[in-house]
């Protein structure tokens, strides 16, 4: 009795002294990346042949390009994996370019997220500025990439069973599906071509579905020739086909039947962040006994009943940012020196005002800055370096981490869009995603357009 | 009975190694006698008439917020209640639970009030050249019942080179 007693005591004391106060391990997810390696290459395509519905079948990716055919190769040697910081997993192939233009590459994207669902592969095609290309052709090498890029998103036709005949795809019944993965018909490709490269799809008759507006497909053979050491899984060659949808006369239409199936052309600036995210490095910086998580949007603080108003970057003093949507410079405050402080003060800021798609104004609040190298008026696309993130205002404490303070204001007609304290949260405007724990999901450059 | 005695012993240092600093914002008192909410007529009444009295405007809440300067130390109203100060010289100080801190003291005397905040006092520091010990504070919200860890913190700022405070200061995250 005696002893059961005491034990129930030495539990009691556990609990009381252990349970409240156990600070629990707190585990970061780290972003991996890595090149894979002939031996991985048997688990990637078993993957996609389960995921995508992949069978063997020709060796090319073939693009009708309004009646011109030209092919690319998915170079399997050259395939890397990208594990993100929630476990998101995307595998980047590179595509051996066989098109006439040399200063093209591109790049097929296909991942899938935590749960082990495949997401839509899209298809990266980069054309090389000007001012890359004699580097390009001084080293052949495309590190360091500045031009543009062109996103295509595959709408359908991720399965096909085919035979060593190009013709039997038009047999395919996920090539029937639509296109835009809307809920709409487009009309069946014709059951005739086929042979040689493939590819030569012809585009659905969009008078046959006047509400979709105008579009044009292309069709894309993807097929995998895997050159490299290999066993018997993989020496055999793969083979999708795709469609991607372009309307070409969107504003005529008045509305895009295809709004993910193409996307405008971004600039991309190697040494800068995603378009949409205002550093390279993206991280919530922690903020006192609500960790990561209060430096987040909304009740985020003291137990999730305080209210922040912006989301809180982690940046070291002097980084240099950008904006996360192209806009008009409407506010710039720049008299504070490094490290001035003042109570309850933003310090050194800039509002840049962006008109969104739908007529409401977005500002955008660049808060606690050092230097600011923009003036009232300018206008400033994504590429634009605002200033340097700094610790001027409230936010020049020590043990105050240095951060880029976002607040976004919403406003209609005049009149703030109805959030808490007319705030909104800045973080739905940027390209990476912060979860509401503060983990930063820093998944591959999705470029906004 | 040995086996119990090693259990104790684990449980006692696991107590130890994780119990939280518990920091009470309402225990911290301006001159002795001077608390966070009081009015500013019994600021006054306490502490006389200020060096000078300023307006000015909380950018972060949106608030007008009158400023008592006593020398170099300012003490902040809002809605008419004491919400916040900074003591930069020794025309004021603070006291936690009867323990003064004041400007020009050692920093090393506050190790026996906040011995975990004091142990890492050297993180966070910045720039500015000036260290801190930084105090995470506790306290019960507008109609809640318990003690819970608010945006608020306290800096004991301090010269690493002479190890002399030179500013308490009450902020936000």
């Amino acid at each position: 009795m005696k002893s059961k007693f005491f034990t129930l005591i030495i539990l009691a004391v556990f609990m009381s002294s252990c349970t409240d106060q156990m600070i629990e391990p707190e585990i970061i997810p780290t972003r991996s990346i890595r090149d894979l390696t002939y031996k991985d290459v048997p688990n990637v395509v078993s993957q996609l042949q389960e995921g995508l519905g992949l069978r063997g079948g020709n060796d090319r990716l073939s693009v009708n390009d309004e009646g011109r055919t030209y092919g690319v190769i998915i170079d399997w040697n050259r395939i890397t994996e990208l594990v993100d910081t929630v476990g998101n997993t995307n595998y980047t192939f590179a595509v051996v370019d066989e098109d006439e233009d040399p200063y093209t590459f591109h790049n097929l994207i296909i991942g899938k997220n935590e749960e082990g669902y495949w997401k839509r592969p899209y298809l990266l095609t980069y054309v090389m500025g000007e001012e890359f290309r004699p580097k390009y052709d001084a080293t052949g090498s495309t590190e360091g990439f500045t031009g543009k890029v062109l996103k295509r998103y595959i709408t359908s036709g991720l399965s096909s069973t085919r035979a060593s005949s190009n013709d039997d795809y038009y047999g395919d019944p996920y090539v029937s599906n639509d296109p835009c993965d809307k809920e709409t018909e487009v009309v069946n490709p014709p059951s005739s071509g086929g042979g040689g490269g493939g590819g030569d799809y012809v585009p659905p008759n969009i008078d046959d579905n006047p509400d979709m507006g105008f579009y044009y497909c292309y069709a894309y053979w993807i097929d995998f020739d895997y050159s490299g050491p290999c066993d018997a899984t993989v020496c055999g060659r793969q083979s999708i086909l795709v469609t991607v949808c372009e309307d070409f006369q969107m504003s005529a239409a008045g509305s895009d039947p295809c709004d993910e199936g193409i996307d405008e052309v971004a600039i991309i600036d190697p040494e800068g962040p995603c378009p949409g995210d205002p550093l390279k490095t993206m991280k919530v910086a922690s903020s006192g006994g609500s960790k990561e998580r209060g430096g987040t949007f909304g009740d985020t603080r003291a137990n999730n009943t305080q209210f922040h108003d912006g989301v809180d970057l982690k940046a070291t003093p002097g980084t240099t940012f950008r904006p996360i949507k192209a806009g008009r410079v409407i506010y710039v405050r720049d008299t504070f020196d490094t490290y001035e402080y003042k109570k309850d003060s933003y310090g050194n800021k800039v509002i840049v005002r962006t008109t969104l798609d739908d007529g409401s104004i977005l500002d955008l609040h660049y808060n606690h800055m050092d230097e600011v190298f923009v003036r009232v008026g300018d206008e400033i696309d994504t590429n634009t370096l605002v200033g340097e993130t700094g610790q001027t205002g409230n936010a020049a404490r020590e043990s105050v981490v240095p951060h880029l303070h976002v607040k976004a204001q919403v406003t209609v007609n005049g009149v703030p869009v109805t959030k808490k304290d007319n705030r909104n949260n800045p973080a739905l405007y940027m390209n990476s995603v912060i979860l509401g724990n503060g983990l930063v999901v820093s998944n591959p450059c999705i470029i906004n357009y | 009975m040995k086996k119990y005695l090693v259990l104790l012993v684990v449980l006692f240092f696991c107590n130890v190694a994780l119990t939280q600093e518990t920091i009470l914002l309402k225990e911290f008192k301006i001159n002795g006698h001077i608390s966070r909410g009081d009015s500013k007529s019994q600021v006054l009444s306490k502490l006389g008439v200020p060096t000078k009295e300023t307006n000015d405007f909380n950018e972060m809440d949106e608030t007008n917020v009158l400023i008592l300067h006593y020398g170099d130390s300012k003490l902040y109203f809002e809605n008419n209640m004491l919400s916040s100060f900074e003591i930069e010289d020794t025309s004021l100080h603070v006291s936690y639970l009867g323990n003064q801190i004041k400007v020009g003291q050692g920093i090393s005397s506050v190790s026996n009030i906040f011995p975990q905040s004091y142990s890492k006092r050297n993180e966070g520091s910045h720039g500015g050249g000036m260290r801190a010990v930084h105090l995470m504070l506790f306290g019960k919200l507008l109609g809640g019942t318990q003690e819970v860890k608010l945006d608020e913190f306290i800096n004991i700022r301090y010269d690493p080179n002479t190890l002399l405070i030179v500013g308490i200061s009450h902020s936000r995250y």
